[in-house]
């Protein structure tokens, strides 16, 4: 007694050189002239793997995150104001307010006098003991 | 013992990544199935042989598309019963696409052992196979080559499982029912 797989299969055995044949002289051509490496071949594989691996396996923990994302992007968005929207809040001092702010700087320059400027005067190098320079640590 | 694609340890990652070695060893797996599937359906050895070839270099070419390595089998066969529903097609024959069922959606699973054939029935087996509906006999074929589910078979011919199922149904009960009044 045989199965219809196997009396179906031994109907065609004699088919099989043929295959082979086409194998050999069709479709191993094809494929090396198809699989000539490539860069861009190779990317291709290394990303469809990592797609594979890291993506498909825990893809409701990915769709969790990129929900979230969305959500605090869409919070974000809606909260925030712009420059401009910020600059036309914030107006500029009036002409009243300039006055008092240089009337004030007058009477405080009265006062006190005029603030001199700090002298820039060059630092001396004056040579300090051996065992205080850094990075030169005798060793005995 | 029938061989299920889905255990087996396939090198369809390699074959992915271009490896020669790999796609030998798939081809030397499914070239004989897909070869009686495609002829089994168009009848014809040279047509089936340039569908077998022209279904290993569209998968060459377009591997990257396979979702699901365990799945390449159905994928394969798929890829072939597009190009035999495309030859038929060419040769005018959508007369025999039609199919009349008899819906019977209370059927279990079949399962594709429990048919065994004596030696004398196998030419008749053939021949009975051979005068069934295109639909059912691909059903069919891809039940008893491949020992596809269902699904499978319902993803490989682009049809409802519901269909597949009363197809089966069906093209078992017809060649059961012609091998009993065959029997002696």
């Amino acid at each position: 007694m045989k199965t219809p797989r196997e009396v179906l299969l031994s109907q065609h055995r004699s088919t099989e050189p043929h295959l082979d044949r086409m194998w050999s002289q069709e479709l191993a051509p094809a494929l090396t002239a198809k699989s000539a490496p490539t860069t861009q071949g190779a990317l291709v594989a290394i990303g469809w793997k990592m797609w594979q691996e890291l993506v498909l396996p825990s893809r409701q923990i990915w769709a969790g995150l990129a929900c979230a994302w969305i959500v605090i992007a869409i919070l974000n968005l809606a909260s925030s104001e712009t420059a401009t929207k910020i600059a036309r809040r914030i107006q500029p001092p009036s002409r009243d307010e300039m006055r008092a702010l240089v009337e004030q700087r007058q009477m405080l320059a009265q006062l006190i006098g005029p603030v001199p400027e700090p002298a820039c005067v060059p630092r001396r190098f004056v040579p300090g003991p051996h065992s205080e320079r850094p990075g030169q640590t005798a060793v005995a | 013992m029938l061989v299920v694609a889905e255990r087996e340890q396939l090198p369809v990652a390699d074959a992915r990544a271009g490896n020669a070695e790999a796609w030998k060893t798939l081809f030397r797996r499914y070239r004989l199935p897909l070869y009686v599937y495609v002829f089994e359906l168009v009848h014809d050895e040279q047509a089936s042989l340039d569908v077998v070839q022209e279904t290993f270099i569209n998968a060459f070419r377009h591997i990257d598309s396979l979702r699901d390595d365990a799945k390449f089998g159905g994928w394969l066969f798929g890829i072939a019963h597009q190009k035999c529903v495309q030859q038929w097609r060419r040769r005018g024959r959508e007369m025999e696409l039609q199919e009349n069922l008899v819906v019977d959606t209370n059927d279990t699973t079949p399962d594709p052992l429990d048919l065994l054939l004596r030696e004398e029935q196998e030419a008749e087996f053939m021949k009975l196979l051979a005068k069934l509906p295109m639909p059912q006999r691909s059903a069919l074929l891809l039940h008893f080559l491949e020992g596809f589910s269902l699904e499978e078979i319902a993803r490989i011919t682009d049809t409802q499982v519901g269909t597949v199922k009363s197809r089966l149904h069906y093209a078992k009960r017809v060649l059961r029912k012609l091998l009993e009044e065959e029997a002696p």
